[in-house]
């Protein structure tokens, strides 16, 4: 009887490794970023991280993510619900700082955008990230 | 037997956990340094597919002031300003062209890359590259490397940088560039940052 069951764990082991290979593969590798500022502690200041597309900012804020359209047409302003993050990153500039995750979609217009937070005095950090790949703030959360 | 079982389920739970691993994503450990405004003087290069390209502005940019020369007289300011428009200088990288217009006054070069300029990303890695030649007379305390970045250039961007700011020690910072967009340095233009 023993060596049966042996037998069956093998198979059914197999048949695991199997599975999560073919799920890790149709997942893809590094489908997701997660980013550690490693100075954060000295800086003093949170990161805010706005992933920019050209189009939408997805605001992270802890678990939460919101995606904010920023622009209704290319030469119009802000809209309103991007100007109220605006409003409450001056407001906590001496705490937070906003963090960009820019996509290549978003490299034409992105000064623009960041003059917004230029502008009131919000400082500012900028990395590139590939368009599809997800990404994610580690270590301090707002 | 049972150890060939404990064997394979050992065996099978460590896969497992580097499977899970896989499929769930990398950390990257970056110091995502904030913008801020700098002294030192920027050390262009363009990113552009897998290619890195030295963009010596100031250099082109000597050199055209040169070919432009001064005007005759006074009278002559005006032609001497349309004379800026169309002058070109070359160096091994880029073709820099003055432009000019007289209403409202303005001065104004397009760089524009040459076919095979720059070198490639697999290239810069050597330890006795020209990458790292140049880099190697950068001064740290009075320069940084700054990077225009095309949209297809993200891994080239990333793999110079760590070379400059990693290896070598310099500061570093970054400009996004759209694909189609020119690049033309002008006197109103905005001002490099380091990161």
């Amino acid at each position: 009887m023993l060596p049966f069951i042996g037998l069956l764990m093998c198979v059914l082991g197999v048949l695991l490794f199997v599975t999560l290979s073919v799920a890790a593969l149709a997942m893809g590798p590094n489908v997701k970023e997660g980013w550690l500022p490693l100075d954060d502690n000295i800086r003093g200041k949170t990161p805010i991280l706005v992933e920019w597309d050209g189009t939408n900012a997805v605001i992270h804020r802890g678990n939460q993510k919101a995606s904010v359209l920023v622009y209704l047409t290319s030469n119009s302003s802000i809209t309103p619900e991007f100007s109220a993050f605006v409003t409450e990153m001056e407001r906590k500039r001496k705490t937070d700082y906003v963090l960009f995750a820019v996509r290549p979609s978003g490299f034409g217009n992105f000064q623009i955008l960041a003059d917004e937070f230029r502008n009131k005095r919000v400082d500012i950090g900028y990395e590139p990230i590939t368009q599809d790949r997800a990404v994610r703030l580690m270590g301090r959360q707002p | 037997m049972v150890d060939l079982l404990s064997n394979t389920v050992g065996a099978l739970v460590f896969i497992m956990i580097f499977t899970v691993m896989a499929a769930s994503g990398v950390v990257v450990l970056k110091r995502l340094p904030l913008e801020h405004k700098t002294k030192s003087k920027p050390i262009n290069f363009l990113c552009e597919k897998s290619r890195i390209i030295p963009l010596d502005n100031a250099g082109l940019e000597s050199r055209l002031k040169a070919k432009w020369g001064r005007p005759y007289s006074l009278f002559d300011i005006y032609s001497w300003v349309a004379r800026y428009n169309g002058l070109e200088v070359e160096d091994e990288h880029f073709v820099a062209r003055g432009e000019s217009t007289i209403s409202p006054l303005s001065l104004s070069i397009l760089f524009t890359q040459k076919r095979d300029g720059g070198y490639a990303v697999n290239q810069i890695q050597l330890s006795d590259s020209k990458y790292r030649d140049l880099l190697k007379r950068v001064k740290a305390e009075s320069d940084f490397v700054h990077f225009l970045v095309r949209p297809d250039a993200i891994d080239s961007f990333i793999a110079a940088r760590k070379i400059a700011a990693e290896e070598m020690g310099i500061g570093t910072g970054w400009m996004p560039l759209a694909a189609d967009s020119q690049i033309r340095f002008t006197s109103r233009g905005r001002t490099p940052t380091e990161q």
